[in-house]
C-alpha cells in the first residue's frame, strides 16, 4: 500500500479517514482519469452538454477516486453512494432513447445492491462485535 | 507579421479575454490546491474534481468555458494519477535494489 493517509475521524467509534493505493488501485485511478478526460473532450461539440453536465462528470470522477482509494468500509460506502448520484442524473438527463426507464432501473438496482451490501457488512459487524467495519487495520491485525 | 497581428488580435476580442481570465483563475485554483496537497496526494486527487465541478458551476458563463475548465481539472487529475503510477514504479525499483 502506498501514499497512505491516516487521520482520526470518529475515534469513539474507532472510525478513521484512511486512504491509500496499491498496484491495482493506481491503475483504476489512471483509467478513470483518462476516461473522464476523453469523455469531456469527446463532448466538446455536443450542444446539449453545458456546465451542469461537465460538473456532474467531475463529481462522478471524485466519487470514483474516493471509491478506489478507500481503505475502510464506511469511507468506501459513502463515496460509492456519492458516485451514484451524478451517474443517475447523467443517464436521466443526457441519456439516449429510453433514458427515463434506464435511469430508474439503474437507481433501483444499485440501491438494492447497496442496501444488501450494507446489511451484509452490518451483520458481519454484529457477528464479530468489533470495529472491523471501520478500519482496514483491524482486518490486517486479525489476519482475516 | 500580418498573420501574427491577426492571430494576436483574436486575444483582444472581449469574449476570448473573458475566457482567458476565467481559465487563469481556474489554473491559479489548481496550482493552490496542488501546493496544499503535495503531502496529501490522495485527498488532493479526490478533492480536485469536486473543486473543478464547483468552479465550473460558479465561473462558467458559457458552454465552451465550462468545457475548458472541466478539461483543465480533468487533465490535472490525470496528471496526478500518472504521477502515482510513476511513484509506485520508482518505489518498487528502489525496494528491488
Amino acid at each position: 500500500m502506498q501514499f497512505e493517509e491516516h487521520h482520526a475521524w470518529a475515534p469513539s467509534l474507532g472510525m478513521a479517514y484512511h486512504v491509500g493505493v496499491d498496484g491495482l488501485g493506481v491503475l483504476m485511478l489512471a483509467l478513470s482519469a483518462l476516461v473522464v478526460l476523453m469523455s469531456l473532450v469527446a463532448s466538446w461539440n455536443n450542444e446539449k452538454h453545458g456546465a451542469v453536465y461537465t460538473a456532474l462528470v467531475l463529481f462522478l470522477e471524485a466519487g470514483l477516486f474516493g471509491t478506489f482509494t478507500a481503505l475502510n468500509f464506511i469511507h468506501w460506502f459513502i463515496f460509492w453512494e456519492l458516485s451514484l448520484i451524478p451517474a443517475f442524473f447523467l443517464v436521466r438527463i443526457w441519456g439516449g432513447k429510453g433514458r427515463a426507464k434506464a435511469a430508474n432501473q439503474f437507481f433501483l438496482y444499485t440501491m438494492a445492491g447497496s442496501v444488501a451490501l450494507l446489511l451484509a457488512f452490518l451483520a458481519l459487524f454484529w457477528r464479530r462485535g468489533d470495529s472491523i467495519l471501520w478500519t482496514s487495520r483491524s482486518w490486517r491485525s486479525r489476519g482475516s | 507579421m500580418a498573420r501574427g497581428g491577426r492571430l494576436l488580435s483574436h486575444f483582444q476580442n472581449g469574449r476570448v479575454q473573458n475566457y482567458l481570465r476565467v481559465i487563469a483563475v481556474a489554473l491559479v485554483v489548481l496550482a493552490a490546491i496542488l501546493l496544499w496537497g503535495r503531502r496529501r496526494m490522495i485527498t488532493l486527487l479526490t478533492l480536485l474534481p469536486i473543486v473543478g465541478g464547483f468552479a465550473v458551476l460558479a465561473l462558467a458563463r458559457s458552454r465552451d468555458l465550462a468545457r475548458a475548465i472541466g478539461i483543465v481539472f480533468a487533465t490535472g487529475a490525470l496528471a496526478i494519477a500518472v504521477l502515482f503510477c510513476y511513484g509506485l514504479r520508482s518505489r518498487d525499483s528502489r525496494d528491488a535494489v
